[in-house]
């Protein structure tokens, strides 16, 4: 865990780190990347679980949504990736230890876990189950999940702020 | 009665009081409806532009799309709008002095009315020329960036 510790603080003390969190500019547009990426992926990804779960655009093969979206999905999720990945860097000594990132970083693992375990084993064979009327029981389950999942990590991520030890 | 005495009986309303008087807390889950809704909202519009592009869901039919995706923009705006007169109710005050919360209110109509007259009426009837609608709808998406943008610096100025 100090090893941990110490790999955020020289990350915070790095010029990168400390050019970010003091410029005035650089945050904030960093933080709107992380805002855009978000809409794109996490929303597209908020449709997808919607149609898993029979609740939009029911008449639509699973398929079409999932192969079309595909790309705009993993962009949108990369930009959010990088973009919080330089947010981390120059919080990094004081986000660590902080009880709503650590749930956020906890909750991302598991939606990434649920991505691609419903990918490997559903995402793929789409093609054969996509189009029937009720879509297998362990599928709508996935998508309740990924909602679930991606739901706390929006929530736990705005709790940040607010359960910071020296208030950003 | 001024402006100003109009912002201030706001804030000391019951709702007001309540939200500037409870914990922090609660500011942060009225916060995270407010970007949820945000969320929902952009996913929308993005969705719609991209198909009106040729990206997306092209093998699906404008209509369906924004048939299908019109109550979720709604309900979107009915989280944001909601928790955003909220926040706004807590200190009024303080937000209509906010140069970034004055833009971002200017914006949010424009917007609103774009989409109210474009995305509801138009669209769905595609009287208008396609090269209009796509200016249009590319115009929507980048307003409603900018509209979280400014709401984003509301906290930094």
């Amino acid at each position: 865990m100090s090893l941990l510790l110490d790999f955020a603080q020289v990350l915070y003390d790095s010029p990168i780190g400390t050019d970010i969190r003091e410029s005035q500019f650089l945050y904030p547009l960093i933080e709107a990347a992380h805002l855009l990426g978000l809409a794109v992926s996490s929303g597209l990804i908020v449709l997808t679980d919607l149609r898993l779960l029979g609740l939009f655009m029911k008449d639509v093969p699973v398929a079409d949504i999932l192969h079309q979206l595909r790309y705009w999905v993993i962009g949108g999720f990369i930009s959010t990736f990088v973009s919080g990945g330089f947010l981390f860097w120059a919080e990094a000594a004081t986000i660590i230890e902080n009880p709503a990132f650590i749930v956020k970083i906890l909750f991302v693992v598991l939606g990434c876990a649920n991505a691609l375990w419903f990918e490997f084993k559903w995402g793929r064979s789409v093609t054969q189950w996509g189009e029937q009327k009720a879509l297998p029981t362990a599928v709508k389950y996935a998508g309740l999940a990924s909602l679930t999942l991606w739901t706390i990590v929006i929530i736990s991520s705005r709790f940040i702020p607010y359960l910071s030890q020296n208030q950003i | 009665m001024t402006t100003f005495d109009v912002l201030q009986w706001l804030q000391d309303s019951t709702i007001g009081l309540f939200v500037r008087k409870s914990d922090h807390l609660v500011g942060a889950a009225i916060q995270v409806f407010h970007i949820i809704g945000l969320i929902l909202l952009l996913t929308v519009v993005l969705l719609v532009t991209l198909r009106l592009f040729g990206q997306g869901l092209r093998r699906q039919s404008l209509r369906d799309i924004t048939q299908a995706t019109t109550p979720i923009f709604w309900l979107g705006y009915g989280f944001t709008v909601s928790s955003g007169i909220l926040m706004f109710v807590g200190n009024a005050v303080i937000y209509a002095a906010n140069p970034a919360f004055q833009y971002k209110m200017a914006l949010f109509l424009v917007a609103s009315l774009i989409q109210l007259l474009l995305f509801t009426k138009v669209l769905s009837t595609e009287i208008l020329p396609h090269g209009f609608i796509k200016s249009a709808a590319f115009l929507s998406f980048t307003l409603w960036v900018v509209v979280g943008l400014a709401g984003r610096a509301i906290g930094f100025i």
